[in-house]
């Protein structure tokens, strides 16, 4: 019997127990007074978590097929794109009920809030629109003509500039907010499936799910600066999908959700190289900061549960169980 | 007539004909065109997803050999077995071993379970395929029929309309097959996923028990 194991390496065995142990068992994460949200596709359920005990405070029922989520009205309010009930709905963060509802158009996926707090852009995958909508009015401003599947959403932090993804015909479309025209089209590798600028404005990174990569695109001139791909040792390229990113504030990391690697890639932002891969939950989606950006939240669609990253320790310390194909998560200050 | 549907495939269908035809006895290859589900086609779960414990290269398939892991492999892959049946099992198992080698033998479990599991989805995968392609060839005749029917619409004989009638007929039930066959998509898609869910939960399970 051991014949069979003289030539693998025993240097995980003990760094295999810990991180299980640690990601699977409750563990001691310090105070913080915040509240995460969770979406879960399958479940039509938004999960309300305590930050600072992890606890699973209560489970919503909002439309069908929940998926991008986004918190308006001074994190007094959640927007949801309940995706197959082709509308999107706004949820009290104080009663936890639904109060409204906006026109999104059909099949709304991804959503982004403008800067200035009042309108909101989303994404409808199946009408090849940006539809624009004022959430005073709770009405539709305008839709803008888009690629094939539009996807993700990024806001320059001026307000300026919205870039939309296309997951079919894999651009990043540069849409003037003044204008509300698109002025131009970068293309990406296949399936872009998020956009996020950078905070000084600079920059924004796309995601390809197919291409396995994300492209780090100058906003000024429009060009791929680099495009970052992923190696994980003993996993195929077939199994690295990027889709969520996050940047620090400080500017100085960059964070991407690797999807059935079961990985977030901690990426330096200057070099725009990984510096490390962190082991989180099955089919990793979106990704959320803690307010002080020392916890890093996870959706798992697969492991159905929301990984816990403790951003000084770079390591997976917790999984809360959530509702069924959990998809977006928000943090409320 | 309600054909919307089945006419948006003719054009898909058409360009994965030949892929199809080249396909049919391969493993499903990354993003087949034929693949039908929302989810990006990744034709093996690796070990490294779900596992960071000890290496198992080389070991698919030497844990057949041991009967005792052969065995416990069986009974907690199958998807009617209960999770909490599982957990005790493998709490038994790995109590059973000798310390030195205790991790040694929840590998060679591992093993055998990231092996069962990804051998039962590849089966799943192709058959979701073949469904999917079942569904193109459904709408190519469709079409087919449908200018069948624009042509005999154009005719005057007798024989013509009775014909035309057959086949407005046909196409009406071939469309109905089509929209319930379509139905089940989804659902098939998910099965996948509740493989890879339990491969996830095991692997946690065994790794649970490593020193």
């Amino acid at each position: 019997m051991r014949a069979f194991f003289s030539r693998r390496s025993r240097i995980g065995r003990y760094s295999a127990a810990t991180l299980f142990i640690a990601c699977w068992l409750s563990v001691s994460t310090g105070a913080h007074a915040y509240t995460i949200y969770v979406s879960s596709e399958k479940d039509n359920t938004i999960t309300v978590v305590d930050g600072e005990t992890y606890q699973v405070l209560k489970t919503v029922t909002v439309g069908e097929r929940p998926r991008g989520i986004a918190l308006g009205e001074e994190n007094k309010v959640l927007y949801v794109c309940t995706s197959d009930a082709d509308h999107i709905e706004v949820l009290d963060l104080e009663t936890l009920k639904v109060t409204h509802t906006l026109p999104s158009g059909p099949d709304p996926e991804l959503l982004v809030l403008g800067p200035e707090g009042r309108m909101l852009y989303v994404a409808n995958e199946d009408d090849n629109m940006v539809t624009v909508i004022d959430t005073q009015t709770r009405e539709k401003v305008v839709e803008i003509q888009v690629g094939v599947e539009p996807e993700g959403m990024g806001i320059s932090p001026d307000g300026d500039w919205l870039v939309n993804t296309s997951e079919t015909t894999n651009m990043a479309h540069f849409i003037n907010l003044k204008t509300r025209q698109v002025e131009d089209s970068v293309l990406v590798d296949q399936r872009p499936r998020v956009a996020q600028f950078t905070n000084d404005g600079r920059q924004v990174w796309v995601s390809s799910e197919i291409g396995g990569t994300v492209s780090v695109i100058d906003v000024a001139s429009r060009k791929v600066l680099k495009k970052i791909s992923f190696q994980i040792p003993g996993i195929r390229k077939e199994s690295i999908q990027p889709v969520g990113i996050k940047l620090s504030k400080d500017g100085e990391r960059a964070f991407v959700a690797l999807g059935p690697a079961a990985r977030v890639a901690v990426v330096d932002t200057t070099s725009l190289e990984v510096q490390k891969y962190l082991l989180v939950g099955q089919r990793v989606w979106n990704l959320a900061f803690s307010p002080d950006e020392r916890w890093l939240f996870t959706t798992n669609g697969v492991s159905n549960d929301m990984s816990v990253i403790d951003l000084e320790r770079l390591r997976t310390v917790k999984s809360v169980q959530v509702g069924r194909m959990p998809w977006g998560v928000v943090v409320r200050p | 007539m309600k054909i919307t549907r089945a006419v948006a495939y003719l054009a898909f269908a058409t360009n994965l004909s030949l892929a199809a035809s080249l396909t049919d006895a391969a493993a499903p290859a990354p993003q087949d065109p034929d693949w039908p589900c929302e989810q990006a086609l990744v034709p093996e779960i690796p070990a490294a997803v779900v596992w960071a414990g000890p290496l198992v290269d080389g070991l698919s398939s030497a844990w057949e050999t041991v009967p005792d892991v052969s065995r416990l492999v069986q009974r907690i892959t199958s998807p009617v077995y209960d999770q909490g049946s599982a957990e005790q099992e493998i709490a038994a198992f790995a109590s059973m071993q000798e310390p030195r080698q205790k991790d040694e033998m929840l590998t060679l479990l591992f093993a055998g379970v990231l092996d069962t599991l990804n051998r039962d989805r590849s089966r799943m995968l192709q058959g979701i395929l073949r469904y999917s392609r079942g569904q193109s060839a459904r709408a190519m005749r469709l079409g087919e029929d449908l200018d069948e029917i624009v042509r005999l619409e154009e005719a005057t004989t007798s024989d013509s309309r009775l014909k035309l009638e057959a086949l407005r007929t046909g196409v009406l039930l071939e469309q109905r097959i089509f929209d319930e066959r379509e139905g089940s998509i989804q659902f098939l898609c998910s099965r996948p996923v509740a493989i890879e869910q339990r491969l996830g939960f095991l692997a946690r399970t065994i790794a649970a028990h490593l020193d």
